[in-house]
């Protein structure tokens, strides 16, 4: 059996105290879950299936609760192949894929480590594993025939309509909100055939979103460090190792980062890997990427494609 | 026996209505269908005098339509006998058929003829032994009401052969005749089936806003036909088409009591943009081209509902003839398409509708409450399944609060509440809907921080159902006040 470890990290607790008469600001609000440990463990049985086993484990000090974990388990078509028994249990809600296109696979849980689960409408599977600070789920299984490959998961936290918090009537992006604390890595997952990239050699594609990124447009920037976009290190950790790698499409001119000053960091040649050290601030440290395919040239902004042909990866690094 | 025939065939085209002949020197009285009207052959415009013309629907004949003529007294009857019925016919020489005919009787007495025995048209003694009739009106059945440009003859013929003897002699010139004077029939409107209103956008999902769908723009056609149906164009007419809401069609309520506007801006074919200005412009006035039709442009607001566009077409009165509006009306669907009410008992269970808020809307009389429960048809599966999972683990339903309109656009907004019109702008589209949380089947909501058990495992039951809703492809949107649930776009 092989056992793969991906991210993990501490931070510190950060109580909101606010007045009982009073709403709270929802601008600071923090549900930060980035924490959170994944492992998992595969297996080819003798049946010619493969058994994913993954753990989920919310350290002491996570602000919000785990309230999902999913692993995508979606290809670009149909993947053929004979799907594993259907799911049992009490937890288990369905197979609600929206277009079927995925890995053949049969998703549980072991008793008590997940409320529901099952395959989502948008091919990922899916348990609620509902981790407060402190707590873990294990046995949250996926058989599938398909090898194992490196796999987008997400840890996605659980926020209500506490009326304590003073949301306003009209929408505020600026307002924190589910995606701003869900955490994506990667992790070895049934993959898609000649797709996915295989586990002995983890790149991470970063956290753009894969609703509106093609796969080839995805990966015009990857990372083999860190495995995932969110992390925490040590109060005195002064800098974050990013190893990035400049795929052979991209084009150089259009490389941003934010903050602006750490641009000079990076030397973004087509074909390379670079490893950078991301220095750090205190508290909360968000750098974000961006660039356009070589073959995109002369895309104007207010091309409605435009967005569509942009890799953005966006890192949350926090010190505790 | 002499005959007391015309001399010969009446000449239609030019003889028998020519008014400039001196037989007509005084003010003649033409009785329309319409009513009487008095006016003097002098001042007859020469377009009347160079057919048969004025035809009018009349409204107990089922639609036929009648020519008048006028006859300037150069053909006469030649010694008519007190009685005598006669028979007045159009005769096509082409297609060897009376296309209209009419009979009388001569009363000598006032030298008039008595039409559906009642005093029609009185004639005048040009000579000892000849009648002129100085009008005619002549039925022309449905269906054969356009008489096109070709040789047609006029034939008077006793319609007892005892009362006067046989055919007249064939004209040894027919005259060809044009249906004078077209008049506009009712216009022939074309509408666009439906249009999507304009849907703003909004970002209250951060990872997937919606961007504004501008409303679509719409073709208005109409065509005035000539009342004789030959497509003849009616040119030069006044035309007005304004655009009205059947009120209470799109479920809005209007709290101002005042009739419901609509808000969408019409504009000519030929200009590439509408005006500049975003003001409702629902009506538009223009005249008919050489073709006799009209082409706008229409783009809806953001009220959606059924707009019944109705144009008017019009010429003044004249001298000599009165005038005439003619009136069509078209609907049009101002909606998002695809809009579905949950069916009852959908998915095994029924919802619990409920409403409440600032953007109330009118009952529906189906699920007797709101308009409020409109969704997309994969929208609606995923309510469909939201509720009938939910339903499955916790043997309650949810309480709908809500979705679309049934076709979709503006929400009114009862009270302002410092948002103007902007009430629910997100579920314009069919894809958001608001649950007030879950009903126990006595009207009483749960708490959604309730704890529930499922499968071993603790969790609030707002965790469940938010879990749920992520599985079957609904992000949960931002809101402290309501359960907020969108489909993710692409799925």
């Amino acid at each position: 059996m092989k056992t793969l470890r991906y991210a993990c990290g501490f931070i510190a607790v950060i109580p909101l105290v606010g007045s009982a008469a009073e709403l709270k600001d929802p601008r600071t609000r923090d549900e930060d879950i980035s924490g959170t440990r994944v492992e998992v463990t595969y297996e080819l049985r003798g049946d010619g299936l493969y058994e994913y086993v993954y753990s989920v484990a919310a350290p002491a000090d996570n602000l919000g609760y785990v309230s999902t974990f999913l692993m995508d388990l979606s290809c670009s078509g149909q993947v053929p192949g004979t799907t594993p028994p259907l799911g049992s249990g009490q937890g288990y809600l369905g197979n609600f894929s929206d277009d079927g296109k995925h890995v053949p696979a049969t998703v549980s849980a072991d008793y008590g480590q997940a409320a529901t689960y099952g395959v989502s409408a948008q091919n990922k599977a899916q348990w609620a594993v509902t981790l407060r600070a402190g707590e873990s789920s294990t046995g949250l299984r996926v058989l599938s025939p398909a090898s194992p490959g490196l796999r987008e998961y997400q840890l996605v936290p659980y926020m209500d309509n506490d009326p304590s918090w003073d949301y306003p009537k009209e929408p505020d992006p600026t307002i924190p909100w589910i995606d701003d604390f869900t955490v994506v890595g990667v992790a070895a997952g049934p993959g898609c055939p000649g797709v996915s990239p295989p586990v002995e050699e983890p790149l991470f594609a970063g956290s753009g979103n894969a609703q509106v990124e093609p796969e080839n447009i995805n990966m015009l920037l990857a990372y083999k460090e860190p495995m995932r976009d969110k992390i925490t290190v040590d109060a005195t950790t002064e800098v974050v190792p990013m190893d990035i790698v400049y795929s052979n499409d991209i084009d150089s001119k259009t490389f941003k980062v934010q903050p602006g000053h750490l641009r000079p960091l990076f030397d973004p040649r087509a074909g390379t890997t670079q490893r950078v050290e991301i220095p750090l601030k205190a508290a909360k440290n968000m750098v974000h990427f961006e660039v356009r395919s070589s073959s995109d040239r002369g895309r104007r902004n207010d091309d409605d494609d435009s967005q569509s042909y942009k890799d953005r990866d966006r890192f949350e690094f926090r010190r505790k | 026996m002499q005959s007391r025939l015309f001399s010969r065939p009446i000449k239609v085209f030019c003889v028998l209505l020519g008014l400039t002949g001196t037989h007509i020197t005084s003010a003649s009285t033409i009785t329309y269908f319409d009513g009487p009207k008095q006016y003097d052959a002098a001042v007859m415009p020469s377009d009347v005098t160079e057919g048969l013309y004025l035809r009018y629907d009349h409204p107990y004949f089922g639609g036929d339509l009648y020519i008048a003529a006028l006859n300037n007294g150069s053909q006469a009857i030649r010694n008519p006998v007190d009685g005598e019925a006669w028979v007045v016919w159009i005769y096509d020489t082409t297609a060897s058929r009376s296309v209209g005919s009419v009979s009388f009787i001569y009363e000598e007495a006032s030298d008039c003829v008595l039409y559906q025995n009642a005093p029609f048209s009185c004639g005048i003694r040009v000579a000892e032994d000849e009648f002129v009739i100085r009008q005619l009106r002549i039925r022309i059945p449905f269906g054969t009401q356009c008489l096109l440009t070709r040789d047609y003859e006029l034939r008077v013929d006793h319609i007892l052969p005892e009362s006067g003897g046989g055919p007249l002699p064939v004209s040894d010139s027919p005259y060809a005749f044009q249906p004078s004077r077209f008049r506009p029939a009712e216009p022939v409107l074309a509408t666009p089936d439906s249009l999507r209103p304009y849907l703003p956008g909004d970002n209250f999902s951060p990872q997937n806003p919606l961007a504004a769908i501008p409303a679509e723009v719409g073709v208005i056609a109409a065509v005035v036909p000539d009342d004789l149906g030959c497509r003849t164009p009616i040119e030069n007419a006044s035309f007005e088409v304004e655009a009205t809401i059947v009120p209470q069609s799109g479920g809005h309520t209007h709290f101002t009591g005042e009739e419901e506007q609509a808000d969408g801006i019409l504009w000519d074919f030929n200009d590439p943009a509408p005006p500049t200005s975003s003001a409702p412009s629902p009506t538009y006035t223009t005249t008919t081209d050489q073709f006799g039709s009209v082409l706008l442009k229409y783009r809806p607001g953001e009220i959606a509902s059924v707009e019944r566009f109705t144009a008017t077409v019009s010429l003044p009165a004249t001298d000599y003839e009165p005038a005439v509006t003619r009136e069509k009306s078209e609907d049009l669907f101002i909606k998002v398409n695809g809009l579905l009410h949950p069916p009852p008992g959908y998915g095994g269970q029924n919802f619990v509708y409920a409403d409440g808020g600032g953007c109330p809307h009118l009952i529906d009389d189906r699920s007797g409450t709101s308009f409020g429960h409109y969704f997309n048809s994969s929208m609606i599966q995923r309510v469909a399944t939201l509720n009938a999972l939910y339903n499955l683990h916790t043997n309650n339903n949810l309480s709908l609060n809500d979705g679309s309109l049934p076709y979709g656009g503006r929400f009114d907004n009862e009270f302002g509440n410092g948002r103007g019109i902007n009430c629910h702008e997100s579920h314009r589209r069919g894809i958001d809907l608001d649950i007030n949380g879950v009903d126990t089947g006595d009207g009483n909501l749960r708490d959604i921080n309730d704890t529930v058990t499922f499968n071993g495992d603790d969790l609030p039951l707002g965790v469940f159902l938010t879990d749920v809703a992520r599985m079957i492809g609904l992000e949960k949107i931002p809101e402290g006040w309501s359960i907020h649930y969108r489909q993710v776009p692409n799925n």
